[in-house]
């Protein structure tokens, strides 16, 4: 039985499990509840057809637990659906992101199911973006409605934050195809004159027909000069208002120079026209600046896609003792809510009534539940554990400590240090020795009496176009932001490559970052056979949801059933096991003697029978990722300092320093101390600063530091503030990441090199006139090639 | 060559023609998802499809 792989997601079917659908008059094995009701589904609405399309396997879907379908539902609240929906005509629109969308096949299912919902008026599934576009009449159907279809069929979609790049590029990524367009177009048909003209050696073609040809080039160029060429004009009028060179100024002169000179040519009828080549030079650089964009594109869509908007609903307790649903933003100051068990904490308030545990690892970083009992302050986005509570709200939205840490972390990335990449310096020289070149040039020819002196001046722009030029550094991390994704890095900004070269100090946060932030059982201390003691903790713990729970999971033995269970809150649970009543929790709950308390600041837990006699006692701790001690290895072998900047105030950010041997620790950290440490060492401008981290409370850091690092599992407002994702949370990923940046670096250095050796070449012969325009335009083109097929080399997998 | 004189301004008629549709193009999205319409024609005559693609070309 065990070689049968599930028809829907390709698992294999675990022995016991008998499910069955019925597809293509065929009985199709099914490995778990969800694949069979998703399967079923697609057959019955008539969607078979999608099983014999598909190029990939489906996901196993998991099913909807209760308060996923809590969640759905809240997106039909107006006050929360008005961020993402835009309603116009009783037609609302929305943009979703949805989860494994792989091929074709799947975007045609989620068509083929939505378009038989009643009141849908359009959707189209993007499988390059893993997005869709929904158009629905109000009226007749709901968003969780879609929502809820869209599960049916395996998927998981919700409505998304756009990132600010992404905002941006939108508005400018299709005007910038037009110009493209334009300028390809246009280039074509101008290419087609100038080669008549280049191999008219014999004289055959007629003086009348290459002026004819001329005029026609002349108006063929014109859109590429005053509409293509428009974004160049722009960047270097604003470098040139901000007292800055940049690459678009001898671009944008080239331009101008070039073509208003060959239009004077061809009005007096004499001298050489360079028409085809102002037009290659305009669409070359608008095509390395698209291949720039695309894949900036790319990554701002996949990090868009992971800052999910999911709404924060409220129970409201009104004065006359009903309970409302509210989104959590509505709340006003002395309003009660209730808060169940599992629930996020809507607000900043007081505890009216209750004795619960709340979970303010959001906050903290800490993932050991923090007790709350009537009287505690609790806060929004920290999550209820074990019993209801009732809270008064006694802050606005604006002054909640976590829109605190959100301003903070705004100001923060306002300040960010911006380090002049290798490029920006390079290309500063380049600039100003062609723009000298070709002064002199000019100033020389005419100082000796040359009338050609303007042509021989242009000669040397067109002769050091900074075609290759500018393809130099795009090119290198186009291809370097391909690589990093095919191994699971984010790279959200490009020229944090160039400064990930230059690092010389990284911090870290500890919970979640170098840790995983879940407990696992270090050491067992235990008077009865250990895998019997695991064993019994596990089954008592299987009933419990607290997060400590989790750490006997893999201990789990189903031979053992529990009966009688009883939690009691911050302290322990009890269970009886094949007639024994057994105990596991604190030491006071256990009743255990104060003498034989662990005092190692590890987590302790205790397992205790009927007489009160402790059977074992368990040593819990944060679990260390596995990579996080050769990561921090490799650092300090290539001189790096490392820091250990954590939130936790307690003994083990200590064990967890000493283990992964950083050079030094800062504990008991508020994000306001941990940005302002990071600014400290930021002041010495020898030092470049990169940090590591997930939560909330890094966001600041993140944020403000040289270039930052997210983990892929981490909070959405910690991935917005990073430069790179790791998407898999695996920390191993950084050392290719700076193997890669160092090659990419050499590789910008190569570029550089050439395009400058070839233009410094062609130089002498454009002064002295021996470079016609057509050689010129062939090297320009080969230039650029070869600088493309350099960058190229970056895409190989790390040798 | 005569014929050139005249021919060649109904090139350049023609292509502002092709930049006319190419605008057109960008403007409704078609650049905006390349990986999936060379699948899209597998589908296309399922039968119980026709009813819903008709919908999305609305």
């Amino acid at each position: 039985m065990t070689d049968i792989s599930c028809f829907h997601c390709g698992e294999e079917v675990p022995s016991g499990i008998d499910l069955e659908v019925e597809v293509f008059s065929k009985p199709r094995a099914m490995c778990c509840l969800g694949c069979q009701a998703v399967s079923r589904s697609i057959v019955d609405t008539g969607l078979s057809n999608y099983y014999k399309h598909r190029t990939e396997t489906g996901a196993q879907p998991a099913p909807l637990v209760p308060a996923q379908l809590q969640e759905i539902l809240a997106y039909d609240h107006t006050e929360i659906a008005q961020d993402f929906v835009h309603t116009e005509n009783n037609l609302s629109e929305v943009i979703l992101s949805v989860e494994n969308v792989t091929c074709a096949a799947c975007a045609w299912l989620i068509e083929g199911k939505l378009i038989k919902l009643d009141g849908l008026a359009k959707c189209n599934v993007n499988t390059t973006t893993s997005r869709i576009a929904i158009s629905w009449d109000l009226n007749k159907l709901k968003l969780s409605d879609i929502l809820l279809a869209i599960g049916q069929v395996g998927y998981k979609a919700y409505p998304f934050q756009p990132d600010k790049a992404e905002q941006q590029e939108v508005a400018t990524a299709k005007a910038h195809l037009r110009k493209l367009i334009v300028a390809g177009l246009c280039t074509m048909q101008v290419m087609m004159f100038a080669i008549a003209s280049y191999f008219d050696a014999l004289g055959s073609l007629s003086n009348e027909l290459n002026i004819y040809f001329r005029w026609i080039s002349l108006i063929i160029v014109l859109p590429v000069v005053v509409y293509s060429a428009l974004p160049f004009y722009k960047n270097a009028a604003s470098a040139i208002s901000a007292k800055r060179l940049n690459m678009d100024i001898p671009v944008s002169i080239a331009v101008l120079l070039a073509y208003s000179a060959s239009v004077y040519a061809t009005w007096l009828g004499m001298g050489e026209v360079y028409f085809e080549s102002v037009s290659m030079f305009v669409f070359f650089l608008l095509l390395g600046r698209f291949f720039e964009q695309r894949a900036k594109k790319k990554a701002s869509q996949v990090s868009s896609n992971l800052l999910k908007l999911i709404p924060t609903t409220a129970h409201k307790i009104a004065s006359d003792g009903q309970i409302e649903s509210v989104p959590a933003k509505t709340l006003k100051i002395t309003e009660v809510v209730l808060v169940k068990p599992g629930e996020t904490i809507p607000g900043d308030g007081v505890v009216l009534s209750g004795v619960s545990h709340a979970n303010e690892a959001v906050l903290t970083g800490e993932q050991l539940p923090v007790g709350k009992q009537i009287g505690d302050s609790v806060f929004a986005s920290t999550i209820n554990i074990d019993s209801p509570l009732t809270i008064e709200v006694r802050c606005t939205r604006a002054d909640q400590l976590i829109s605190q840490i959100i301003r903070l972390q705004e100001q923060a990335s306002f300040d960010k240090p911006r380090l002049a990449t290798i490029a920006d310096q390079l290309s500063q020289y380049v600039v100003v020795g062609i723009l000298l070149l070709s002064s002199c040039t000019y100033i020389g020819w005419s100082y000796l009496g040359n009338e050609d002196a303007l042509w021989y001046a242009i000669a040397v722009l067109v002769a050091t176009c900074p075609c290759a030029l500018s393809l130099a550094t795009p090119s290198a991390y186009t291809c370097a932001r391909a690589t990093m994704s095919s191994h699971g890095l984010l790279l959200r900004n490009g020229s944090a490559l160039d400064t990930l070269t230059r690092v010389n100090h990284i911090c870290f946060d500890k919970t979640g970052t170098l840790t995983t932030g879940d407990f696992s059982v270090a050491k067992t201390d235990s008077r009865i056979e250990q895998a019997t003691a695991l064993s019994l903790a596990a089954a008592l713990e299987s009933q419990s949801q607290h997060p400590i729970a989790r750490a006997f999971d893999q201990f789990f033995d189903s031979a053992l059933s529990v009966s009688d269970v009883k939690a009691v809150s911050g302290a322990g649970i009890s269970g009886k096991i094949d007639g024994t009543t057994y105990r596991l929790g604190s030491a006071q709950f256990v009743k255990l003697p104060v003498a034989l308390e662990q005092k190692d600041q590890r987590l302790a837990i205790y397992l205790a029978n009927e007489d009160n006699e402790v059977l074992a006692t368990f040593l819990l701790e944060d679990e260390l990722r596995e990579q996080s001690v050769s990561l921090i290895d490799y650092l300090s072998g290539h001189g790096l300092s490392t820091t250990l900047l954590t939130g936790d105030n307690s003994n083990h950010a200590k064990v967890i320093a000493d283990t992964v041997g950083v050079t030094s620790l800062r504990k008991g950290q508020t994000p306001a101390q941990k940005l302002s440490y990071l600014t400290s060492l930021q002041a010495q401008p020898e030092n470049v600063v990169a940090m590591f981290g997930d939560g909330v409370n890094d966001a600041p850091v993140l944020s403000g530091a040289h270039i930052s690092f997210a983990m892929g599992t981490g909070s959405d407002i910690a991935k917005s503030s990073a430069d790179v994702i790791l998407l898999h949370d695996d920390l191993g990923k950084v050392k290719t990441a700076i193997e890669l940046a160092h090659r990419v670096k050499r590789v910008i250095i190569q570029n550089f090199s050439w395009a400058l050796g070839y233009n410094l070449l062609a130089v002498p012969f454009a002064v002295m006139g021996y470079l016609p325009p057509y050689l010129a335009a062939l090297g320009m083109s080969l230039s650029s090639l070869i600088v493309v097929l350099n960058s190229l080399r970056l895409l190989k997998a790390n040798k | 060559m005569n014929i050139l004189f005249f021919l060649i301004p109904v090139m350049l008629i023609i292509v502002v023609i092709a930049v006319y549709f190419f605008f057109w193009a960008v403007k409704s999205e078609q650049f905006e998802d390349l990986d999936r319409q060379g699948a899209n024609i597998l589908f296309d005559d399922e039968e119980d499809l026709t009813d819903s693609e008709a919908k999305s070309k609305e």
